[in-house]
């Protein structure tokens, strides 16, 4: 059971979850799951992220936290800190903060 | 193509989900829903506007809901569905076992008669949503600021409106039977002072 | 072909709940309070408070004009008034009400043309009672 934000919805505020989240849409403020992100191409996040594993296919704005890995993905784009155990960039993808990998 | 969306039960959205396309919400959100969509509160949904009220084109009710609701075609309670809060639509159903306490007024923008509304005020509550559904587009769309100060103006409105109303109805449609769409407003005997043993409309 | 039926102050009921229940036919009008103790069917017209017993139906062409208590009520025509039953009230889609509606549930087909409150008796879950705070995130 995932929760998806589609792509024409805009959600303000405070989003939590402990099952998976799909942004396709936009999110802004707090994003906070005990589970998967997967921001899809055009899903926008502006926010400080918390996550078991996020997915950037489209783009991040915000600080991420991610207790097991961060994938940025090709035509992906995140802008902030990553704290987190794992990560990987693509080819094309856009990154620009810092990493700490030391969790 | 609609998009659709889905709140999952594990989640909480506490701010505003504003936007196009189809929800379904099996979680919890608190504060401000206003899309152009059908609506879906399924049985674990919970439902807490703090701003304005939850709007959408069809909407269908499982869960529970803190907030008057706004559907642009249709709003059904379907059966386990508790909502505390005012119901505005063309068309309204409320299942067997649907629960409601709020002020209910079917049709588009408030085509029920003054009288009509007059009456239903006497509860206690705020008569703003009957007089007003015909304002709804004004009062109910997304305020982001002081929806207080809007629903005080909007109920002063809606009292003068409907003291106006209520007695305009009152002499025009004295005697006549009933009506097509609603039923008859203030027949001539009813009111106050003739016949005394009708009891005052509203009261126990 | 209507009859003209201006009974004086009340109109009252006597049989008992059991039988078949007691029907104000389509010609009649009356003017006045109407109490009954069993079930009653109206398909008349009424100006007054109606209050039976049992159940009560207005049907499809009826029209009351007052305060309705039973202990069911059932409206398929025209109504403005105040219902109060101990049970359930069931408005059809084809009627036309106006007023506030208290029972222990209330429905609504679609299609009804309704203006009024309705008090079913319930509590909300979880926190969601205006005026209560946010209990934080609620348990799975």
């Amino acid at each position: 059971m995932a929760t998806v934000i589609g792509q024409d919805i805009i959600i303000e505020g405070e989003v939590s979850s402990d099952e998976a989240v799909v942004v396709a849409g936009t999110v802004r403020g707090k994003l906070n799951v005990d589970g998967p992100v997967t921001v899809e191409a055009g899903g926008i996040v502006e926010a400080d992220v918390g996550a078991t594993v996020l997915s950037v296919g489209g783009s991040v704005t915000g600080n991420v936290t991610a207790t097991e890995r961060v994938d940025l993905l090709a035509g992906g784009r995140l802008v902030g800190d990553v704290k987190a155990a794992r990560l990987t960039i693509a080819d094309g993808a856009v990154f620009k903060g810092n990493v700490d990998m030391d969790v | 193509m609609t998009t659709s969306s889905t709140i999952g039960r594990g989640t909480v959205i506490r701010g505003s989900i504003r936007g196009e396309g189809d929800l379904e919400v099996e979680g919890r959100v608190e504060g401000v829903l206003d899309i152009d969509g059908d609506i879906a509160l399924q049985d674990s949904a919970r439902v807490r506007i703090q701003e304005g009220v939850l709007s959408g084109r069809a909407v269908s009710i499982r869960g529970a809901v803190s907030g008057s609701v706004l559907g642009s075609t249709s709003i059904v309670l379907e059966s386990g569905a508790r909502v505390v809060g005012d119901l505005s639509a063309p068309r309204i159903g409320i299942r067997p076992g649907g629960l409601l306490r709020g002020q209910v007024t079917t049709g588009d923008d408030g085509s029920s008669p003054p009288a009509a509304r007059g009456r239903a005020a006497p509860r206690g509550r705020a008569p703003q949503k009957s007089a007003t559904t015909r304002q709804a587009p004004a009062v109910a769309a997304p305020q982001r600021s002081a929806p207080q100060r809007a629903q005080a103006a909007a109920t002063q409105r809606a009292a003068t409106a409907d003291k106006a109303a209520y007695a305009e109805a009152a002499a025009t449609t004295a005697g006549r039977g009933t009506s097509k769409a609603a039923p008859a407003p203030v027949m001539p005997s009813l009111r106050k002072g003739q016949k005394g043993q009708l009891k005052k409309r509203g009261g126990k | 072909m209507s009859r003209d039926f201006a009974t004086s102050k009340s109109a009252r009921s006597t049989s008992s709940s059991a039988k078949e229940p007691n029907i104000l036919g389509s010609g009649l009008r009356v003017r006045g309070r109407l109490t009954g103790a069993g079930d009653l069917r109206i398909e008349g017209e009424i100006e007054g408070d109606v209050k039976v017993g049992g159940a009560l139906e207005l049907g499809e062409g009826a029209s009351v004009t007052g305060n309705i208590s039973a202990r069911s009520v059932v409206v398929d025509g025209s109504l403005t008034g105040d219902v109060n039953a101990e049970g359930a009230v069931v408005i059809r889609a084809s009627a036309r009400v106006s007023g506030n509606m208290n029972g222990s549930e209330i429905a609504l087909e679609e299609g009804a043309s309704f203006t009024g409150r309705i008090e079913a008796a319930f509590e909300l879950p979880d926190g969601l009672m205006i005026g209560s705070g946010t209990a934080g995130r609620r348990g799975r």
